[in-house]
């Protein structure tokens, strides 16, 4: 597991999922967790702060998660940093379209905090 | 004169085939104008109840959480002080239902998620609504234009209109009368 004193954004525009995952992520032992509600104030909130981990929704207003992890992607201050994208969205195709943009891993809605931590691991190993 | 009799006897035909164009319109605008915005203040009401409910369980589940917490610790603390072991037994028993309750607390935060999911399904029917309201509108327009030899801007202006029309929170019959006249119906 990666240290519990890295930086997180959770970026969902649902109040209630962001406070889900920061609970569960509290849980985990992490507790240094910021917020965004779409892609375009994540972005903003990246370009300004230091993080370590962005977990981002799909669907959301202005600018969605696929776009968000483009823009990160493409920015060479930002483009090694790992994302792991939290959607609703389980096709095939779907996971197909995150991967190609840039994501370092995948869980569909609902999860568990073991799925959360198993792919977290995943990433940070 | 009985040319002047067919002439007549045509505008008639006219004048009836109008009306009912009039009336065909009438009734759709008018329940539309009404049961468009309803339906998607409804739902938008619905996500909005289903959004404070899912934080006033949260809070609850985060005081439980908290107290089990506490209990925790207290029983730990109990533990510490080697109690007899009947007392030590059911400290043990405590602590183990205490964790039990913990996990099944985060369990039940997590099925919270349940609110954005329906959240997003209910996001779909908002857009359905908005795509039947503008396949209303090409259907009245097409109606209100039939047969009419009218310009491009005063199609998109007729379009407009209802398009407000459809959109407004509650529109009466005058509203829907004082379009038609717009109309020249």
């Amino acid at each position: 597991m990666p240290s519990t004193d890295i930086r997180i954004l959770v970026v969902d525009d649902m109040s209630t999922m962001r406070r889900i995952i920061k609970t569960i992520l509290n849980q985990l032992g992490y507790s240094n967790i910021d917020e965004a509600e779409n892609g375009k104030q994540a972005l903003a909130k990246l370009k300004k702060e230091r993080f370590d981990f962005v977990i981002t929704d799909w669907n959301m207003p202005e600018m969605d998660g696929l776009e968000l992890v483009k823009a990160i992607r493409a920015d060479e201050e930002l483009k090694t940093l790992p994302v792991l994208m939290v959607t609703a969205e389980a096709k095939k195709e779907n996971v197909m379209e995150a991967l190609k943009a840039g994501v370092n891993n995948y869980i569909v809605k609902p999860f568990t905090p073991e799925i959360l931590k198993e792919k977290m691991e995943k990433i940070f190993r | 004169m009985k040319e002047l009799e067919s002439i007549i006897k045509e505008l008639i035909e006219n004048v009836r085939e109008l009306e009912q164009v009039i009336e065909g319109i009438k009734k759709p605008v008018s329940e539309s104008s009404q049961l468009l915005p309803e339906t998607t203040r409804n739902i938008e009401d619905v996500m909005l109840f289903l959004e404070q409910t899912s934080h006033s369980i949260m809070n609850l589940l985060e005081i439980i959480n908290k107290n089990s917490e506490i209990i925790k610790k207290d029983v730990e603390f109990l533990l510490s002080l080697n109690p007899i072991s009947k007392v030590k037994q059911k400290l043990e028993s405590i602590k183990e239902k205490n964790n039990e309750n913990i996990n099944i607390l985060l369990e039940l935060y997590t099925h919270m998620s349940f609110h954005d999911l329906a959240g997003q399904q209910l996001k779909l029917v908002l857009q359905v609504l908005e795509k039947l309201k503008n396949s209303l509108l090409d259907i009245i327009v097409s109606q209100v234009t039939a047969g009419r030899d009218l310009k491009e801007e005063e199609v998109s202006g007729i379009k407009g209109k209802v398009s407000e029309l459809l959109s407004k929170e509650r529109v009466d019959q005058k509203d829907v009368d004082k379009l038609l006249e717009e109309f020249g119906l």
